[in-house]
């Protein structure tokens, strides 16, 4: 398969010399969910912000969608930050459509089928929202966007777990489509559940890089296990 | 995406715009009372000790577009030019930054679109602001039978927007310095109170650009000062590009 995203030794060092990155390198898959994971500071947000082009890389080569994400990003590519932080003052419906003046490929009727089954309300401000209707809100508003690939930072972040069912469900669907998901999330029940490739990170280095049955194959019965494994390996080493 | 972007600023730049129109209105309407005062018999003996002032003050009894100078173009109107750009710059950028709400656009908009619909939205609602302060207090003063020279009027707004607009634009740097809104505020106002320092000062008397925008040199000359009017934009031109340098090369 194809790879969508390239990552070939990649650096980042942000001020003060803290090193978030220190060279990795992974290819996504077209078509497949990739997860990314790793303990708090293992540099799982940063990569994805370098994937998106919202910061640059301090050395190495990136690609996403064919080209050099930095600084504009690809507008074939729609990205659930982890912070859900949208206008506070705006209601729901006004949200919608700022968002839709300018996202690519907004769908509108992909925007009524996601939302209504995520069960979003439309009539209140979002500064009234709690975090899980933020997040119901910001993944409507992004997974509405009909693009190759979607980088979703903790999607099912304060969501309940019928919800976060739907979610699962919404990105398994999107996957049959043909749609590229970069997933990452602490939940390792549900990226157990969608996901097809992996990386482990940790302090900025990659652990594992592969098949997520391989690793659940080689180091224990579930993704938990092996996750758990891989990362008290690394603290030992 | 520009006129998205000015329908964002709508509230902000609608309270900025009856304030302007408010505050042109009480020289107008206060006209006969101001008079009156400089007028009395006790004020007129006061000034009798004085000659210079008296003179000064003779001029802008007599002379309406004097008075326009001294109670508006060359006062509160130049003051407020600048607290519009101010009001209008400071958050720009701090406020997406402080909320992370740049991620909103990430992707979705290249960076040139995402600064240049900000920048300009901006600019096009100083210009309005600004441009509305002069022409309502010209087209309010005709109405009540005031003589005020047109071409004085367009000078003074032309100068306004243009300084406003340098103000904007440094603002508009400022603002992306910082990650919180109250530090672009509190440093622009000190810029501008710099700014007007500097202007006591012979060898710093260049960068007061206030003096240009209050154009008191209008009374004498009906004359644009095409020269600094130039420089100022040419000012603003560099500083939006270097801006944008920045901000197209910086981490989100």
């Amino acid at each position: 398969m194809d790879a969508i995203v390239k990552f070939e030794n990649v650096k980042k060092i942000y001020s003060h010399q803290i090193e978030a990155l220190k060279g990795i390198s992974f290819e996504v898959p077209q078509g497949s969910v990739f997860a990314i994971l790793g303990p708090n500071g293992a540099g799982k947000t940063t990569t994805l912000k370098i994937m998106m082009g919202l910061i640059k890389q301090s050395s190495g080569h990136v690609q996403t969608l064919g080209i050099n994400p930095f600084p504009d990003g690809s507008k074939n590519a729609s990205f659930v930050p982890e912070e859900k932080n949208l206008y506070e003052w705006m209601k729901v419906s006004k949200m919608k459509a700022y968002f839709s003046s300018f996202a690519p490929n907004f769908s509108q009727q992909k925007f009524e089928d996601i939302s209504k089954r995520l069960d979003l309300t439309f009539k209140r401000k979002v500064k009234t929202l709690s975090q899980g209707n933020r997040t119901k809100l910001y993944l409507s508003l992004a997974l509405s966007q009909d693009v190759k690939l979607y980088i979703l930072d903790e999607p099912t972040w304060g969501l309940d777990p019928v919800i976060r069912s739907e979610v699962l469900e919404t990105v398994k669907s999107m996957v049959k489509e043909g749609k590229t998901i970069v997933y990452s999330s602490h939940i390792l029940s549900e990226v157990e559940e969608v996901c097809d490739y992996l990386i482990i990170l940790k302090e900025g280095e990659i652990l594992y890089n592969g098949n997520i049955e391989d690793l659940k194959g080689t180091n224990g019965s579930s993704l938990s296990n092996a996750f758990l494994d891989l990362v008290k390996k690394g603290d030992l080493k | 995406m520009i006129l998205t972007e000015i329908k964002m600023n709508i509230a902000k730049a609608l309270i900025l715009l009856a304030i302007m129109i408010g505050l042109a209105l009480v020289p107008i309407l206060s006209h006969n009372f101001v008079t009156g005062i400089f007028n009395s018999p006790q004020m007129q003996q006061n000034l009798n000790s004085n000659p210079a002032s008296q003179q000064g003050l003779n001029f802008i009894l007599s002379n309406y577009s004097f008075y326009s100078y001294a109670e508006w173009f060359g006062g509160n109107y130049n003051i407020l030019s600048v607290i519009v750009a101010i009001v209008l710059s400071f958050s720009l950028f701090s406020r997406e930054r402080e909320h992370r709400t740049f991620y909103i656009t990430a992707g979705r908009m290249t960076r040139w679109e995402s600064f240049s619909s900000r920048i300009f939205s901006g600019y096009i609602w100083t210009a309005i602001i600004v441009a509305s302060g002069g022409i309502f207090y010209y087209v309010m003063s005709r109405i009540l039978g005031y003589n005020l020279s047109g071409m004085m009027t367009v000078i003074w707004t032309s100068r306004e927007i243009v300084g406003a607009a340098l103000f904007f634009q440094i603002g508009a740097y400022i603002s992306m310095l910082f990650a919180s809104q109250s530090k672009p505020i509190l440093l622009d106002i000190a810029l501008f109170a710099g700014l007007i320092t500097a202007g006591a000062f012979n060898q710093t008397k260049f960068l007061d650009f206030f003096h240009y925008m209050a154009g008191e040199d209008v009374l004498k000359v009906q004359s644009l000062g095409i020269l600094t009017f130039i420089i100022l934009l040419i000012i603003s031109a560099g500083l939006f590009a270097l801006e944008y340098f920045q901000f197209r090369n910086s981490d989100l």
